[in-house]
Protein backbone atom coordinates (compact mmCIF):
# COMPACT_ATOMS: atom_id res chain seq x y z
CA UNK A 1 0.00 0.00 0.00
CA UNK A 2 1.75 3.30 -0.56
CA UNK A 3 -0.61 7.04 0.16
CA UNK A 4 0.57 10.55 -0.41
CA UNK A 5 -0.25 13.96 0.11
CA UNK A 6 0.78 16.82 -1.96
CA UNK A 7 -0.76 20.52 -2.17
CA UNK A 8 -1.43 21.02 -5.77
CA UNK A 9 -4.39 23.58 -7.67
CA UNK A 10 -4.27 25.23 -4.26
CA UNK A 11 -5.47 21.95 -2.22
CA UNK A 12 -4.48 18.97 -0.50
CA UNK A 13 -4.17 15.68 -3.16
CA UNK A 14 -4.19 12.62 -1.26
CA UNK A 15 -3.78 9.42 -3.22
CA UNK A 16 -4.00 5.83 -1.81
CA UNK A 17 -3.20 2.17 -3.74
CA UNK A 18 -3.67 -0.48 -2.38
CA UNK A 19 -2.30 -2.94 -4.58
CA UNK A 20 1.51 -1.87 -4.99
CA UNK A 21 4.30 -1.05 -2.54
CA UNK A 22 5.93 1.01 -5.34
CA UNK A 23 5.75 5.07 -5.44
CA UNK A 24 5.00 4.91 -9.39
CA UNK A 25 1.00 5.15 -9.44
CA UNK A 26 0.54 7.57 -6.85
CA UNK A 27 3.44 9.95 -8.63
CA UNK A 28 1.83 9.76 -11.91
CA UNK A 29 -1.37 10.90 -10.56
CA UNK A 30 0.49 13.98 -8.59
CA UNK A 31 2.45 14.71 -12.41
CA UNK A 32 -0.97 14.86 -14.07
CA UNK A 33 -2.78 17.06 -11.71
CA UNK A 34 0.17 19.24 -12.00
CA UNK A 35 -0.39 19.09 -15.48
CA UNK A 36 -3.94 20.04 -15.26
CA UNK A 37 -3.47 22.72 -12.86
CA UNK A 38 -0.78 24.39 -16.02
CA UNK A 39 -3.36 24.21 -18.40
CA UNK A 40 -6.42 24.69 -16.55
CA UNK A 41 -5.89 27.31 -13.56
CA UNK A 42 -7.13 31.03 -13.85
CA UNK A 43 -4.57 32.24 -10.47
CA UNK A 44 -2.05 31.57 -12.95
CA UNK A 45 -2.26 34.34 -16.13
CA UNK A 46 0.35 32.14 -18.44
CA UNK A 47 -2.45 29.37 -18.10
CA UNK A 48 -4.04 27.84 -21.60
CA UNK A 49 -7.67 29.21 -19.55
CA UNK A 50 -6.04 32.65 -18.64
CA UNK A 51 -4.51 33.18 -22.28
CA UNK A 52 -7.91 32.54 -23.67
CA UNK A 53 -9.73 34.57 -21.04
CA UNK A 54 -7.05 37.46 -21.97
CA UNK A 55 -8.24 36.79 -25.88
CA UNK A 56 -4.45 35.95 -26.48
CA UNK A 57 -5.30 31.86 -27.75
CA UNK A 58 -9.17 31.75 -30.49
CA UNK A 59 -11.57 29.54 -29.01
CA UNK A 60 -10.84 26.85 -32.55
CA UNK A 61 -7.48 27.00 -31.26
CA UNK A 62 -7.64 25.72 -27.73
CA UNK A 63 -6.32 22.50 -26.97
CA UNK A 64 -8.52 18.90 -26.90
CA UNK A 65 -8.51 18.82 -23.29
CA UNK A 66 -10.68 22.51 -22.81
CA UNK A 67 -13.05 21.54 -25.54
CA UNK A 68 -13.59 18.46 -23.92
CA UNK A 69 -14.16 20.60 -20.27
CA UNK A 70 -15.93 23.49 -22.00
CA UNK A 71 -18.76 20.25 -23.85
CA UNK A 72 -18.73 19.13 -20.43
CA UNK A 73 -19.91 22.05 -18.58
CA UNK A 74 -22.27 23.06 -21.04
CA UNK A 75 -24.22 19.62 -20.67
CA UNK A 76 -23.74 20.15 -17.30
CA UNK A 77 -26.09 23.64 -17.68
CA UNK A 78 -28.29 21.72 -19.26
CA UNK A 79 -28.55 18.72 -16.69
CA UNK A 80 -29.21 21.74 -14.02
CA UNK A 81 -31.69 23.68 -15.16
CA UNK A 82 -28.93 26.14 -15.97
CA UNK A 83 -27.85 26.11 -12.30
CA UNK A 84 -24.06 24.88 -13.14
CA UNK A 85 -22.58 28.32 -15.12
CA UNK A 86 -18.48 28.42 -15.47
CA UNK A 87 -19.29 31.76 -17.47
CA UNK A 88 -19.13 34.71 -15.36
CA UNK A 89 -20.69 37.69 -15.31
CA UNK A 90 -17.47 39.44 -16.48
CA UNK A 91 -17.69 37.35 -19.35
CA UNK A 92 -14.37 35.17 -18.45
CA UNK A 93 -14.75 31.66 -18.43
CA UNK A 94 -13.54 29.77 -14.73
CA UNK A 95 -13.79 25.78 -15.20
CA UNK A 96 -12.69 25.68 -11.85
CA UNK A 97 -15.97 24.26 -10.74
CA UNK A 98 -16.10 21.04 -13.25
CA UNK A 99 -11.88 20.74 -13.15
CA UNK A 100 -11.35 19.38 -10.28
CA UNK A 101 -13.94 16.44 -10.84
CA UNK A 102 -12.95 15.90 -14.42
CA UNK A 103 -9.24 15.79 -13.09
CA UNK A 104 -10.18 13.42 -10.17
CA UNK A 105 -12.10 10.87 -12.51
CA UNK A 106 -9.09 10.80 -15.29
CA UNK A 107 -6.64 10.18 -12.55
CA UNK A 108 -8.89 7.03 -11.26
CA UNK A 109 -9.22 5.84 -15.00
CA UNK A 110 -5.53 6.32 -14.90
CA UNK A 111 -4.53 4.00 -11.87
CA UNK A 112 -7.01 1.55 -13.15
CA UNK A 113 -5.47 1.63 -17.02
CA UNK A 114 -2.44 0.26 -15.20
CA UNK A 115 -3.70 -2.36 -13.63
CA UNK A 116 -4.61 -0.95 -10.20
CA UNK A 117 -8.04 -2.60 -8.61
CA UNK A 118 -8.15 -0.76 -4.93
CA UNK A 119 -7.54 2.87 -4.70
CA UNK A 120 -8.40 6.06 -3.70
CA UNK A 121 -7.81 9.47 -5.13
CA UNK A 122 -8.79 12.55 -3.03
CA UNK A 123 -8.53 16.25 -4.49
CA UNK A 124 -9.83 18.86 -1.80
CA UNK A 125 -12.21 16.97 -0.34
CA UNK A 126 -13.97 15.36 -3.60
CA UNK A 127 -13.23 11.57 -3.73
CA UNK A 128 -13.18 8.97 -6.30
CA UNK A 129 -12.35 5.55 -4.29
CA UNK A 130 -11.95 1.62 -5.76
CA UNK A 131 -12.34 -1.69 -4.60
CA UNK A 132 -11.49 -2.06 -0.94
CA UNK A 133 -9.35 -0.56 1.33
CA UNK A 134 -6.18 -1.70 2.94
CA UNK A 135 -8.19 -3.83 5.56
CA UNK A 136 -10.20 -5.30 2.77
CA UNK A 137 -13.28 -3.02 3.54
CA UNK A 138 -15.26 -0.90 1.25
CA UNK A 139 -13.83 2.49 1.66
CA UNK A 140 -14.79 4.70 4.92
CA UNK A 141 -15.23 8.10 3.85
CA UNK A 142 -15.70 10.96 6.37
CA UNK A 143 -18.10 14.00 5.80
CA UNK A 144 -16.57 16.44 7.12
CA UNK A 145 -18.63 19.23 10.03
CA UNK A 146 -19.54 22.69 8.13
CA UNK A 147 -19.13 23.78 11.50
CA UNK A 148 -15.95 22.26 12.81
CA UNK A 149 -13.24 21.48 10.70
CA UNK A 150 -11.93 19.23 13.07
CA UNK A 151 -15.43 17.22 12.94
CA UNK A 152 -16.91 14.36 10.88
CA UNK A 153 -20.79 14.21 10.80
CA UNK A 154 -21.66 10.98 8.86
CA UNK A 155 -19.50 8.33 7.71
CA UNK A 156 -20.17 6.34 4.53
CA UNK A 157 -18.76 3.44 2.78
CA UNK A 158 -18.09 3.87 -0.75
CA UNK A 159 -16.71 1.09 -3.40
CA UNK A 160 -16.80 2.06 -6.99
CA UNK A 161 -18.24 5.42 -6.22
CA UNK A 162 -17.05 9.11 -6.55
CA UNK A 163 -18.39 11.78 -3.22
CA UNK A 164 -18.10 15.24 -3.56
CA UNK A 165 -19.77 17.85 -0.93
CA UNK A 166 -20.11 21.55 -1.88
CA UNK A 167 -20.53 24.48 1.05
CA UNK A 168 -20.17 27.56 2.25
CA UNK A 169 -17.91 27.47 5.38
CA UNK A 170 -18.01 31.04 5.24
CA UNK A 171 -21.09 30.81 5.94
CA UNK A 172 -21.18 28.45 8.03
CA UNK A 173 -19.46 30.56 10.21
CA UNK A 174 -22.18 33.21 10.82
CA UNK A 175 -24.26 31.08 12.45
CA UNK A 176 -22.47 32.08 15.63
CA UNK A 177 -23.05 35.25 15.50
CA UNK A 178 -26.31 36.48 17.07
CA UNK A 179 -26.93 39.35 15.58
CA UNK A 180 -27.55 38.17 12.11
CA UNK A 181 -28.99 34.63 13.39
CA UNK A 182 -32.02 35.26 11.22
CA UNK A 183 -30.41 36.02 8.38
CA UNK A 184 -29.20 32.36 8.18
CA UNK A 185 -32.29 30.16 8.53
CA UNK A 186 -33.18 27.60 6.13
CA UNK A 187 -30.09 28.35 4.17
CA UNK A 188 -27.69 25.32 3.55
CA UNK A 189 -24.13 25.06 4.24
CA UNK A 190 -22.80 21.83 2.90
CA UNK A 191 -24.22 19.47 0.61
CA UNK A 192 -22.68 16.49 -0.59
CA UNK A 193 -23.88 13.94 -3.49
CA UNK A 194 -22.80 10.19 -4.08
CA UNK A 195 -22.41 8.89 -7.53
CA UNK A 196 -21.14 6.43 -10.12
CA UNK A 197 -18.33 8.71 -10.71
CA UNK A 198 -17.02 11.88 -8.90
CA UNK A 199 -17.03 14.34 -11.65
CA UNK A 200 -20.44 13.38 -11.85
CA UNK A 201 -21.17 13.96 -8.31
CA UNK A 202 -19.49 17.10 -8.20
CA UNK A 203 -21.32 19.07 -10.29
CA UNK A 204 -24.65 17.80 -9.69
CA UNK A 205 -23.21 18.87 -5.80
CA UNK A 206 -22.37 22.15 -6.95
CA UNK A 207 -25.45 22.84 -8.97
CA UNK A 208 -27.63 21.76 -6.11
CA UNK A 209 -25.70 23.30 -3.81
CA UNK A 210 -26.10 26.77 -5.38
CA UNK A 211 -30.27 25.80 -5.64
CA UNK A 212 -30.22 26.10 -1.83
CA UNK A 213 -32.97 24.47 -0.02
CA UNK A 214 -34.14 23.06 -3.21
CA UNK A 215 -30.74 21.31 -3.88
CA UNK A 216 -31.32 17.85 -1.90
CA UNK A 217 -35.03 17.67 -3.51
CA UNK A 218 -33.13 18.34 -6.94
CA UNK A 219 -30.13 14.76 -5.92
CA UNK A 220 -33.07 13.26 -5.14
CA UNK A 221 -35.01 13.53 -8.85
CA UNK A 222 -31.74 11.69 -9.96
CA UNK A 223 -31.39 8.00 -10.71
CA UNK A 224 -27.61 7.06 -9.05
CA UNK A 225 -26.87 9.51 -7.06
CA UNK A 226 -27.70 9.95 -3.44
CA UNK A 227 -27.18 13.33 -0.93
CA UNK A 228 -26.97 14.44 2.15
CA UNK A 229 -27.58 18.24 2.90
CA UNK A 230 -26.46 19.97 6.18
CA UNK A 231 -28.27 23.81 6.79
CA UNK A 232 -27.31 26.23 9.27
CA UNK A 233 -28.88 25.05 11.98
CA UNK A 234 -27.14 21.33 11.85
CA UNK A 235 -30.47 19.65 10.26
CA UNK A 236 -29.60 17.55 7.77
CA UNK A 237 -31.87 16.04 4.93
CA UNK A 238 -30.93 12.99 3.52
CA UNK A 239 -32.13 11.21 -0.02
CA UNK A 240 -34.11 8.08 0.55
CA UNK A 241 -31.40 5.94 -0.84
CA UNK A 242 -28.76 7.37 1.32
CA UNK A 243 -29.12 5.23 4.11
CA UNK A 244 -27.77 2.18 1.92
CA UNK A 245 -23.92 3.96 2.34
CA UNK A 246 -24.27 4.97 6.09
CA UNK A 247 -21.81 3.63 8.69
CA UNK A 248 -22.52 5.91 11.18
CA UNK B 1 -14.14 37.35 20.67
CA UNK B 2 -12.79 33.96 20.92
CA UNK B 3 -15.04 32.78 17.55
CA UNK B 4 -13.10 35.10 15.71
CA UNK B 5 -10.18 34.34 16.70
CA UNK B 6 -10.76 31.02 16.13
CA UNK B 7 -11.33 31.55 12.65
CA UNK B 8 -8.48 33.85 11.89
CA UNK B 9 -6.11 31.45 13.03
CA UNK B 10 -7.80 28.44 10.93
CA UNK B 11 -7.48 30.58 8.09
CA UNK B 12 -3.68 31.81 8.47
CA UNK B 13 -2.77 28.53 9.62
CA UNK B 14 -4.83 27.41 5.35
CA UNK B 15 -3.11 30.14 4.38
CA UNK B 16 0.30 29.17 5.00
CA UNK B 17 -0.32 25.60 4.10
CA UNK B 18 -2.07 26.92 0.47
CA UNK B 19 0.98 28.99 -0.17
CA UNK B 20 3.54 27.31 0.86
CA UNK B 21 5.90 29.13 -1.83
CA UNK B 22 4.41 32.75 -2.22
CA UNK B 23 3.39 33.15 1.13
CA UNK B 24 5.06 36.47 1.69
CA UNK B 25 2.47 38.03 3.58
CA UNK B 26 1.67 35.08 6.09
CA UNK B 27 5.48 34.67 6.43
CA UNK B 28 6.27 38.08 7.73
CA UNK B 29 3.22 39.06 10.08
CA UNK B 30 5.71 40.95 11.54
CA UNK B 31 5.85 43.55 9.30
CA UNK B 32 2.29 44.43 9.33
CA UNK B 33 0.79 47.77 9.41
CA UNK B 34 -1.91 48.76 11.35
CA UNK B 35 -5.59 49.18 10.29
CA UNK B 36 -8.40 47.56 8.47
CA UNK B 37 -7.31 45.74 4.87
CA UNK B 38 -10.30 44.75 2.80
CA UNK B 39 -9.29 42.21 -0.02
CA UNK B 40 -9.93 41.85 -3.48
CA UNK B 41 -13.24 39.77 -4.25
CA UNK B 42 -12.56 36.63 -5.06
CA UNK B 43 -15.28 33.95 -7.16
CA UNK B 44 -16.43 30.76 -4.93
CA UNK B 45 -18.32 29.58 -7.74
CA UNK B 46 -21.80 30.43 -5.73
CA UNK B 47 -21.26 33.88 -5.72
CA UNK B 48 -18.34 36.57 -4.54
CA UNK B 49 -16.08 35.66 -1.13
CA UNK B 50 -14.38 39.09 0.00
CA UNK B 51 -12.93 39.49 3.33
CA UNK B 52 -11.51 42.32 5.66
CA UNK B 53 -8.65 41.75 8.17
CA UNK B 54 -7.90 44.43 10.60
CA UNK B 55 -4.41 44.74 12.10
CA UNK B 56 -3.31 45.73 15.63
CA UNK B 57 0.17 46.42 16.91
CA UNK B 58 1.54 44.36 13.72
CA UNK B 59 -0.92 41.03 14.39
CA UNK B 60 -4.19 40.05 13.04
CA UNK B 61 -6.77 40.79 15.53
CA UNK B 62 -10.08 39.96 13.18
CA UNK B 63 -11.06 38.65 9.94
CA UNK B 64 -14.61 38.67 8.89
CA UNK B 65 -15.89 38.20 5.39
CA UNK B 66 -17.89 41.43 4.49
CA UNK B 67 -18.94 39.67 1.30
CA UNK B 68 -20.01 36.13 0.98
CA UNK B 69 -22.62 33.88 -1.36
CA UNK B 70 -26.46 34.24 0.30
CA UNK B 71 -28.65 32.15 -1.67
CA UNK B 72 -31.96 33.45 0.45
CA UNK B 73 -33.33 35.09 -1.82
CA UNK B 74 -33.10 32.07 -4.69
CA UNK B 75 -35.79 31.43 -6.62
CA UNK B 76 -37.47 27.91 -5.89
CA UNK B 77 -37.31 25.53 -9.00
CA UNK B 78 -38.44 22.48 -7.71
CA UNK B 79 -41.93 21.90 -6.74
CA UNK B 80 -41.62 20.27 -3.48
CA UNK B 81 -45.42 19.15 -3.74
CA UNK B 82 -44.40 16.68 -5.86
CA UNK B 83 -41.83 15.36 -4.43
CA UNK B 84 -41.54 12.66 -1.25
CA UNK B 85 -40.54 14.33 2.43
CA UNK B 86 -36.83 13.27 3.38
CA UNK B 87 -36.10 11.95 6.37
CA UNK B 88 -33.73 14.66 8.27
CA UNK B 89 -31.57 13.86 11.88
CA UNK B 90 -29.89 16.61 14.05
CA UNK B 91 -25.84 16.28 13.08
CA UNK B 92 -23.79 15.12 15.62
CA UNK B 93 -20.18 14.13 15.48
CA UNK B 94 -19.07 10.83 14.60
CA UNK B 95 -15.86 8.78 16.17
CA UNK B 96 -15.81 5.85 13.75
CA UNK B 97 -12.95 4.89 11.52
CA UNK B 98 -12.25 6.61 8.70
CA UNK B 99 -9.88 6.41 5.29
CA UNK B 100 -10.35 10.07 4.05
CA UNK B 101 -12.65 12.85 4.29
CA UNK B 102 -15.13 14.81 2.26
CA UNK B 103 -15.40 18.49 2.58
CA UNK B 104 -15.62 21.66 0.41
CA UNK B 105 -12.77 23.86 -0.46
CA UNK B 106 -14.32 25.94 -3.30
CA UNK B 107 -15.07 28.70 -0.77
CA UNK B 108 -12.43 28.62 1.32
CA UNK B 109 -9.92 29.06 -1.45
CA UNK B 110 -11.94 32.42 -2.41
CA UNK B 111 -11.57 33.15 0.95
CA UNK B 112 -8.21 32.21 1.50
CA UNK B 113 -7.37 34.21 -1.76
CA UNK B 114 -8.87 37.57 -0.67
CA UNK B 115 -7.08 36.99 3.16
CA UNK B 116 -4.20 37.18 1.53
CA UNK B 117 -4.59 39.99 -1.01
CA UNK B 118 -5.50 42.37 2.21
CA UNK B 119 -2.67 40.76 4.38
CA UNK B 120 -0.40 41.70 1.28
CA UNK B 121 -2.15 45.07 1.55
CA UNK B 122 -0.99 45.61 5.06
CA UNK B 123 2.75 44.18 4.24
CA UNK B 124 3.05 47.02 1.87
Amino acid sequence: MVRDTRIIMGMPISVEVVDTILPKPIEDVFCYFHAVDARFSVYKCDSEISLFNQGRIPRSELGLEMKEVFALAEKTKQDTHGFFEITRPNGQIDPSGIVKGWAIKNAAQMLHDEGYRNYFVDAGGDIQAEGLNADGENWRVGIRSPFNNHDVIKVVNLSGQGIATSGNYVRGNHIYNPHRANDTIGNMVSLSVIGPDVLEADCFATAAFAMGEDGIYFIETLNGFEGYAVNAQGIATMTTGFDAYVIS
Amino acid sequence: MPIKARVASYFLATTVLLFPQGASAANSLSTLHDGSFVGRAFDAYYGMVQVQTTIQGGAVSQVKAVKFPNHSGESRSINRQALPILQQEVVAAQSARINMVSGATLTSRAYIASLRDALLQASK
